[in-house]
């Protein structure tokens, strides 16, 4: 054999040996519920393991989205199924990783994105990376599910988030600083190209499938600025999606940012999100999404809504009557 | 983009290594600088500036020092070539200082003034370019070979750009001599099949280093340091060993991906290790670690200074009134002090490293002091000095050394430093070894067998090296599916148990940093 032939044999032959690890712990992946060993992955077998089409509402974002809008709220209230399918730090090809991962068994009606993964970036080259990894990733899920072999592969431990991707925070952690916040400017931060190339191809494949496109930001100080609002609704008008700053409207939600974050302003707590659902919901409602409860084949949901209420209800309680850390 | 990265290895290094192939032959010198810049341009954006005009600088100074003016003679020559190439020293490291050290000192006189009552000054932020620690010191290296006629100043630009800023050196090293690799960043030589398969798998060699072994222990270790407080004597000693593993892990793991890298090309690099573990003293220590910055402190600081004017006054002085052994322990101290106050102060602006370079500088002053102590030690007792007791011996006595230097090289300031070596012999309380501690610092069970398996494995391969045996050549002798078969446990090991994707960080190079 020459040394093109070798060079072409050993390539295709790691290749298969890739091809077929992925496979094995693809499965060993979709086997276990373990979230310690899943870490941010889980999220996506959660996801995949949702009755087919039973989505309408779509969430996506980083730790932002996952800790501001409560499905299980959104479904006492409205009777919408909503899935948060965030991931802590999701920059936006993993964005799109999930956005795929959901279009294989779901056609939402609506995506909501929270805008932080949009406008956060740690430079073109960094982007290109997580394009690149994301993309060895999804070809070869080896990549991201490598570390089952730490043990307990059979193990059926709870979910990563019980309450469709939404995480329960009951910590307190006052933000004490809130000068600068939201402080109007006509100084736009603009969203970096590579976000925005892949914004448009989330977009594009909406548009196709009909799917309504809103991009509404959560509040949090610590995230959020009027330079980051101005560069978003620049991007929303441009775009023709709906742009919901959350940011701005934090005296009419009610957010007391002495009680309602879990993390200085960085994160909302069970309080702060409940405000958030709770001033979201007419505006769900205006999206015209079907009100499942009482049906028959979403009996599983009017269960966990129930569970829900009665699990978040004390916890509420106690943020909102003290101050201390719950 | 890291060495290690995904953006590295599978999208920049493929595209040069086919580009460079496609390029005429003579061309390829021209292919390999626009990546080089460009990939210096990734990571430091217009910071690129830093490195064309220090390269611009170094050429059109060397060529001037090695200008010949019609009836100058020999000394005045001589004279204008010192001058010049002192000059161009003194710029490089000027630069080198205010962009890199201009904060510290500058927060130092602050602490100053505050502690006077005196209004202190603001201070300006200067961005700093990758690796400008390491292309200082080949720049400076290269105009003192030309002062020193070592080598002819360079004609061709390209050829001293890419000595500079060839790309899989920018971040780390090693810091190569001119005469060294030069000629072969230009060669322009076709890409060969053994280079390719021998560089490939030094940089797998490599990466099975960082991913499985380092950046595994970074959590460890990134946890002991931001909560040292909270841990006992025995918990920092373990932490200690963890961090020289881990910093000898990645930064010789990054080393065989940059050599490796430049294999690809059938470009040899400097080795910068030699099994630094084995040493039997401080001094063969540094002989075996980060072997190309001892070797430029060894050419262009100790053997200067060794030859010095004062260096032979203090001779000449201390011999006829001291005695032979007063001198020579004056003539290393002599020597010694500035080699290991600027490997302190070349590590970064920190007290810390600052201390690091002068333990170095006490140990081996030690050394010399003791040297005729302990050959009359043996002499008399009749013992072997290469008995394996006395080297096993000197080993772990080297060990403890090395992990002692280590902990005040990552400490968060001297302070820091000091109060966990009193933890150490203060409080050792080695309970918290049993109790379940160290399965609370981010790593689980799982982790911790990865990394005693994949250090045996090290060790084993740097056993083989020790004894002068080379593990790639002797695959190389085994049949087709016995190779091939190594290299996927290679790769594989590496996808698999490679510390990367959920649950681990990213963690950057820790020598990029200096």
């Amino acid at each position: 054999m020459n040394n093109g032939k070798r060079i072409t044999a050993f390539f295709l032959i790691l290749l298969c040996l890739i091809f077929l690890s992925s496979g094995l712990f693809y499965r060993a992946a979709k086997k276990t519920q373990d979230p310690s060993l899943l870490r941010r992955n889980a999220v996506f077998m959660d996801l995949e393991k949702e009755p087919r089409e039973s989505i309408d509402l779509l969430v996506l974002g980083d730790s932002e989205s996952y800790t501001s809008i409560s499905p299980m709220q959104v479904y006492n209230e409205t009777g919408i199924t909503t899935y948060v399918a965030g991931q802590s730090g999701q920059n936006m090809a993993e964005m799109y990783h999930m956005f795929e991962t959901a279009m294989k068994t779901q056609t939402p009606k609506a995506i909501m994105i929270e805008t932080h993964a949009l406008i956060h970036s740690k430079g073109s080259a960094y982007d290109l990376q997580n394009m690149g990894t994301e993309l060895a990733q999804t070809c070869f899920p080896v990549f991201s599910y490598h570390n089952l072999w730490k043990g307990r592969l059979a193990g059926e431990s709870a979910r990563v988030s019980a309450w469709k991707g939404f995480r329960v925070k009951s910590g307190v952690r006052a933000c004490l600083d809130t000068k600068k916040y939201m402080k109007p400017t006509d100084h736009i931060r603009m969203v970096p190209s590579g976000n925005r190339a892949i914004f448009d191809k989330i977009l594009k494949e909406c548009k196709d499938k009909n799917i309504e496109v809103v991009l509404y930001s959560a509040p949090s100080p610590v995230n959020y600025s009027y330079a980051n609002h101005n560069g978003i609704a620049l991007l929303a008008q441009e775009s023709g999606v709906p742009y919901l700053d959350l940011n701005l409207e934090t005296a009419d939600i009610g957010i007391d940012w002495l009680r309602d974050t879990m993390d200085a302003g960085d994160h909302l707590n069970i309080s702060g999100a409940e405000k958030t659902t709770q001033y979201l919901i007419p505006f769900l409602q205006s999206l015209n999404l079907p009100d499942h409860r009482g049906q028959k084949a979403y009996a599983a949901w009017d269960h966990l809504a129930g569970k829900y209420d009665s699990q978040v209800a004390g916890m509420i309680r106690k943020i909102r009557g003290s101050n201390e850390k719950v | 983009m890291g060495y290690n990265s995904f953006l590295y290895l599978g999208a920049f290094l493929p595209a040069v290594l086919v580009l460079y192939q496609l390029t005429p032959e003579k061309y390829r010198k021209y292919t390999l600088l626009a990546f080089s810049w460009t990939y210096f341009f990734l990571l430091s954006r217009f910071l690129v500036l830093y490195l064309i005009l220090t390269s611009v600088f170094v050429y059109v100074l060397g060529l001037w020092m090695g200008r010949k003016k019609e009836g100058e003679p020999p000394k005045a020559r001589k004279t204008r070539r010192a001058r010049l190439a002192t000059f161009g020293v003194l710029v490089l490291f000027g630069i080198l200082l205010v962009v890199k050290y201009s904060r510290f000192v500058a927060g130092t006189i602050n602490s100053i003034r505050i502690a006077h009552a005196m209004k202190p000054f603001d201070i300006l932020k200067i961005a700093v370019p990758v690796g400008i620690s390491y292309y200082t010191l080949e720049a400076a290296g290269y105009l003192l070979e030309v002062k020193w006629k070592r080598i002819k100043p360079e004609r061709d630009f390209v050829k001293l750009a890419l000595f500079l800023g060839f790309f899989p050196q920018t971040m780390e090293g090693p810091i190569a001599r001119y005469q060294d690799t030069a000629d072969q960043l230009v060669s322009g030589k076709d890409l060969q099949s053994e280079d390719l398969r021998d560089g490939s798998v030094r940089i797998l060699w490599g990466l099975f280093k960082k991913m499985v072994i380092a950046d595994r222990l970074n959590t460890l270790v990134a946890t002991f340091y931001n909560y040292h407080a909270n841990f006992s004597g025995a918990m920092t000693l373990t932490a200690g060993i963890a961090y020289t593993l881990q910093l000898y892990m990645d930064f010789s793991g990054t080393c065989d991906i940059i050599i490796g890298s430049a294999q690809l090309f059938g470009i040899c690099l400097p080795e910068n290790f030699r099994q630094p573990f084995f040493s039997q003293s401080a001094s063969e220590f540094w002989r075996r670690w980060h072997i190309s910055l001892g070797v430029w402190l060894k050419t262009y600081v100790f053997y200067p200074v060794s030859v010095s004017g004062l260096s032979m006054r203090w001779m000449k002085f201390s011999k006829e009134r001291f005695g032979k052994y007063i001198s020579r322990v004056g003539e290393a101290a002599i020597a010694l002090f500035p080699v290991w106050l600027f490997n302190g102060i070349w590590h970064g602006p920190q007290w810390n490293y600052l201390v690091y370079g002068m333990y170095y500088f006490v140990l081996l002053l030690l050394e010399t002091i003791l040297e005729p102590a302990k050959t009359e030690f043996y002499r008399v007792l009749g013992l072997r000095k290469d008995a394996l007791f006395f080297r096993v011996f000197r080993t772990v006595r080297t060990l403890c050394v090395i992990v002692l230097g280590e902990m005040f090289f990552r400490a968060d300031g001297l302070r820091t430093g000091l109060s966990m070596v009193k933890s150490i012999f203060g409080a050792p309380q080695f309970s918290m070894l049993r109790d379940g501690t160290l399965l609370h610092m981010g790593l689980d069970p799982g982790d911790f067998a990865a990394i005693l398996l994949g250090t045996v494995i090290v060790i084993i391969y740097d056993c083989l090296r020790e004894k002068g045996i080379r593990p790639g050549e002797l695959l190389q002798n085994k049949s087709a599916a016995l190779r091939w078969s190594a290299y996927y446990a290679l790769i594989f090991a590496v996808i698999i148990f490679g510390a990367y994707g959920p649950g681990y960080q990213q963690v950057d190079m820790i020598y990029a940093g200096f």
